[in-house]
C-alpha cells in the first residue's frame, strides 16, 4: 500500500503503528499550517483535507479489526451524550453524571479498538494482513529525516541571506565592504561598512593558530597511529576527545585570565589580549580535529606499504617520512583544512581573547577583531531591520560561504583518496 | 682455509653500526613525537587544575542552588544552570529522533548515488557552519519567521540543528558496526527492511547510538553563540529549587552565556565566581563526555562479534 492510499483511501487495512503515526502527522501538519497561514480559504482547505485523512485512516483501522468502517460513528456517542448531559446538568443535580458514562466508555472503547488492539491475523473480509502497512509511513519519515541536512544547509543560507538581502542589493557598496578597513557602523555623520580589517583579522588569527596547531596535531597523529601501544592509543584518544569537548566560552575565559597574564609576563606588554592569545586558544581547539582526521588518514594507508618499506630496511621514521606521509597526504591536507574551518568559524574564544578592536593586524601582539566576533558583539545592540543589522547578516553570508568552500574542498580532497 | 668467511654466532647477533643508528633514530623520533603529543595533554590538565584552584573558595552545593545576586556580582548559579538543562533537554528531544532516523536513512536505505553523496556532503557542511551563523539562522528562521520570539524553544531548535551532525555521525558509526551478515540472515527469513532495522540493526547498535546522543548533550550544553540572540538572556530571576521555573516560550539564562557575561560585561564580580561558573560548565560537559566514553568502552568489551 503506498502512502497516498494510506492517506486518502477508505479501502484496505492498516495496523496500530500506522494509525498512531498518521494521527501525529496530521496533527503536526495542521498545527504548523495554522501557525503559519492566516488566509481563511487555505485554512478551510487544510481542515477539510485533514478531516478526510483522519476518517480514511480510522476506517482502514476498523477494517483491520474486522469491523465495518461505520463504527466510526461511535465517536458521535460522546458528542450526543455530551450535549444531552450538559443540558440536563444545568437542570438537576449530581445524578446526571450518569450521562457522562457513555461519553467516557464510547471514547475509551474506540481508542482501545483503534489504538491498542492488534488487527486480525491473516486475511479478513477487508483485505490482506496489515502487519507491514506502517512501514510505508515509517520509511517516508526516515527519508524525510535523511534529506533534512540538505534542507537545513539550504535553510541556513536562505534565512541568513534573506535578512541581509535588502541592503546587499540596495545600498551596500560591495567594493567598500570587502576592501575598506573602515568599520564605522554607528558613526552619526558617515556610516562606513568596510570589513577588510575584520577579514584580515579572521585570516591572520587562523593562520597563526594553524602554525601552532598543524605541527602538534600532525605530530600527535603520527605518534598515536605509528608509535603507540594500543592501550596508550586509547588513552590519548580519550584525552584528545575531552580536549575537544571543552566549550569555546571556557577557552575564551582562559584566554581572558590565564593566557592574558602569561603573555603580559612573557612579552612585557601592557595587555595580553592579542592575536597571539586568540591563536593559542584556537590552536588548542582545532588540534583535536586535526589529530582525529589525520590519524584516520594514516590508518587508511594499507599495512602492506609499511611492511614493504620495513622489509627493505627502512627505519620507522623513514617509513613515515618516505612512505606514509606521501601516501596519506590528501587526508592530512583535509585535516588541516577542517581545522582551519573550525578556527575561522570560532566565535566566543576570539571575541574574548583577541582584544576586539578594529585594526589591521601588524604582528602577533597586535589587537585584532574577527568577522565572527563582530556579529556576536554587535547583533544584540542594533535595531532590527536597519542597515547595520543587515550588514551583520551579510557578514554571516560571507562566513557561511568561506566555511562552505573550505569544507567542500576538504571533502573533495578526501574523496580523491578513496577513488585512487 | 676460509675462517674469515665463517661468521661466529656472537657476530650474528651483535648489532651492526647501521642497526644501532637505526634504533637510535627510531627512539629519538619516538620521544620527539611523544613530547609533541604530551604537550597537548598538559594544557588540558593545567586548565582544569587552574580553574579548580581558583574556584575552590566558592564551590559548594549552595553555589549551585542559589540565584545570582547583587547584579550578578555575587550569589550562585541556579537560574543559568536550570536554563542550560532546559535548552539541552528540548534540543535533544528534537535532534535525537531526526538525527537517528537520518543516520538510518544514510546507512540502511541510501544507495551509492550522486544524491547520497550530496546528502553526506550536507551533513559535513552542517557540522562546519560557524556557530554564529547558526545564531543568525536562528534569529532569521525561528525568532522572526516562525514567530517564536526570543524563547527557549527558538534557542533549542537552533541548538538542535547545530548538533544534528554529532548524532548523525556517531549513529552512522554504530550502524556500520553491525555486520552485514546479520541483516542478510534476517532478510532471508522473509523480514522486510524496516523489520530488520527494528529487530536486528537497532538493538545491536543501541549503545553506540546512545553514545552519540550523549555527545550531543555535551555539545549543546557548552554552546554560547547560537543561543545568545535566540533565547538566552543576561539576567532573569526564577524561583530557587523549582525545577519547572522556566516556560519554554520565554527566555532563560544559560551557564555558557552567564560565564561570558560575568567575565566581560559585569565589573567587580566577587573573585572566584567566574572560575566557579567555568568549573561547573567544564565539569558537567566533561562528566557527560566521560559517561559516553565509559559506555563506548563497555560496549566494545561486550561485543559478541
Amino acid at each position: 500500500m503506498n502512502f497516498i492510499n494510506i492517506c486518502f483511501s477508505f479501502k484496505g487495512r492498516i495496523n496500530r503503528t500506522a494509525w498512531w503515526m498518521m494521527h501525529f502527522l496530521i496533527i503536526a501538519i495542521s498545527t504548523i499550517t495554522y501557525a503559519a497561514y492566516t488566509a481563511s480559504s487555505y485554512l478551510l482547505f487544510i481542515t477539510l483535507v485533514s478531516a478526510w485523512m483522519q476518517l480514511a485512516v480510522t476506517a482502514k483501522r476498523w477494517h483491520d479489526r474486522n469491523k465495518s468502517a461505520w463504527w466510526t460513528l461511535v465517536y458521535l456517542i460522546p458528542i450526543i451524550a455530551g450535549i444531552g448531559g450538559l443540558s440536563v446538568w444545568t437542570l438537576s443535580g449530581w445524578w446526571t453524571l450518569i450521562y457522562f458514562i457513555p461519553i467516557i466508555a464510547g471514547g475509551t472503547w474506540a481508542l482501545v479498538e483503534l489504538g491498542i488492539l492488534k488487527g486480525t491475523k491473516g486475511e479478513n473480509r477487508f483485505g490482506a494482513d496489515s502487519e507491514t502497512s506502517s512501514e510505508t509511513v515509517i520509511e517516508l519519515l526516515i527519508r524525510l529525516c535523511g534529506i533534512s541536512s540538505i534542507v537545513f544547509v539550504f535553510g541556513i543560507f536562505f534565512f541568513v541571506f534573506r535578512e541581509g538581502a535588502g541592503f546587499l542589493f540596495n545600498g551596500l557598496d560591495l567594493g567598500q565592504f570587502l576592501t575598506s578597513p573602515e568599520w564605522y557602523p554607528t558613526s552619526l555623520s558617515n556610516k562606513r561598512y568596510g570589513t577588510f580589517a575584520l577579514i584580515l583579522g579572521t585570516f591572520s588569527v587562523t593562520a597563526l593558530a594553524m602554525c601552532i596547531a598543524v605541527p602538534f596535531g600532525l605530530g600527535a597523529a603520527i605518534f598515536v597511529s605509528e608509535f603507540c601501544s594500543p592501550k596508550l592509543r586509547e588513552t590519548f584518544k580519550i584525552i584528545i576527545e575531552l580536549l575537544a569537548a571543552i566549550p569555546s566560552v571556557v577557552w575564551g575565559f582562559i584566554g581572558l585570565t590565564l593566557m592574558n597574564q602569561l603573555i603580559i609576563a612573557v612579552f612585557n606588554v601592557p595587555i595580553g589580549l592579542t592575536m597571539l592569545n586568540g591563536s593559542i586558544m584556537l590552536a588548542l581547539m582545532s588540534v583535536p580535529i586535526i589529530v582525529s582526521i589525520a590519524e584516520d588518514a594514516l590508518k587508511a594507508v594499507p599495512d602492506s606499504y609499511r611492511e614493504a618499506a620495513e622489509a627493505l630496511g627502512a627505519t620507522r621514521w623513514q617509513v613515515i617520512y618516505r612512505v606514509l606521509l606521501p601516501a596519506a597526504k590528501n587526508g592530512l591536507l583535509a585535516a588541516v583544512l577542517l581545522g582551519a574551518a573550525r578556527s575561522i568559524g570560532e566565535t566566543m574564544a576570539v571575541l574574548m581573547a583577541t582584544g576586539h578592536s578594529v585594526n589591521i593586524p601588524s604582528g602577533p601582539l597586535s589587537w585584532i577583531r574577527t568577522l565572527t566576533a563582530t556579529i556576536a558583539a554587535e547583533l544584540g545592540e542594533v535595531a532590527r531591520g536597519g542597515e547595520h543589522y543587515q550588514v551583520l547578516f551579510i557578514i554571516g553570508v560571507l562566513l557561511f560561504t568561506i566555511t562552505f568552500l573550505v569544507n567542500l574542498i576538504a571533502d573533495l580532497v578526501i574523496k580523491g583518496i578513496r577513488q585512487e | 682455509m676460509n675462517t674469515d668467511m665463517q661468521v661466529s654466532p656472537e657476530a650474528m647477533f651483535t648489532e651492526t653500526e647501521i642497526g644501532k643508528q637505526k634504533r637510535w633514530i627510531e627512539n629519538v623520533m619516538r620521544i620527539f613525537f611523544l613530547v609533541m603529543t604530551s604537550l597537548m595533554i598538559i594544557p588540558l590538565l593545567l586548565i582544569v587544575g587552574y580553574l579548580l584552584y581558583k574556584a575552590l573558595p566558592v564551590l559548594s552545593l549552595e553555589f549551585l542552588f542559589t540565584n545570582p545576586k547583587d547584579n550578578m556580582r555575587a550569589g550562585g548559579l541556579w537560574a543559568p544552570f536550570l536554563g542550560t538543562i532546559y535548552l539541552v533537554v528540548v534540543s535533544l528531544l528534537v535532534a535525537a529522533p531526526i538525527g537517528v532516523f537520518a543516520a538510518v536513512y544514510l546507512n540502511e536505505y541510501a544507495r551509492e548515488s550522486w544524491f547520497t553523496r550530496i546528502t553526506n556532503l550536507a551533513v559535513v557542511n552542517l557540522a562546519g557552519v560557524p556557530s554564529i551563523v547558526h545564531a543568525l539562522f536562528g534569529v532569521g528562521a525561528f525568532v522572526l519567521f516562525a514567530g517564536l520570539g526570543e524563547s527557549i524553544l527558538a534557542a533549542s531548535l537552533t541548538l538542535a540543528i547545530m548538533t544534528l551532525p554529532v548524532i548523525i555521525a556517531s549513529t552512522t558509526e554504530a550502524l556500520k558496526a553491525v555486520p552485514m551478515s546479520f541483516r542478510e540472515a534476517c532478510w532471508n527469513l522473509g523480514a522486510t527492511r524496516w523489520q530488520t532495522i527494528r529487530r536486528i540493526v537497532i538493538p545491536n547498535s543501541i549503545s553506540g547510538i546512545l553514545t552519540g546522543v550523549i555527545l550531543q548533550v555535551s555539545r549543546a550544553a557548552g554552546e554560547t553563540a547560537p543561543i545568545m540572540f535566540t533565547g538566552a538572556v543576561f539576567y532573569k530571576a526564577i524561583a530557587e529549587g523549582n525545577l519547572f521555573a522556566y516556560n519554554i516560550t520565554e527566555q532563560c539564562m544559560a551557564l555558557s552565556l552567564h560565564l561570558f557575561t560575568i567575565s566581560t560585561q559585569v565589573p567587580d564580580v566577587t573573585e572566584g565566581i567566574p572560575y566557579g561558573t567555568a568549573v561547573v560548565l567544564v565539569g558537567s560537559v566533561l562528566l557527560v563526555n566521560a559517561v559516553s566514553i565509559v559506555l563506548r568502552i563497555y560496549v566494545r568489551t561486550r561485543k559478541k562479534w
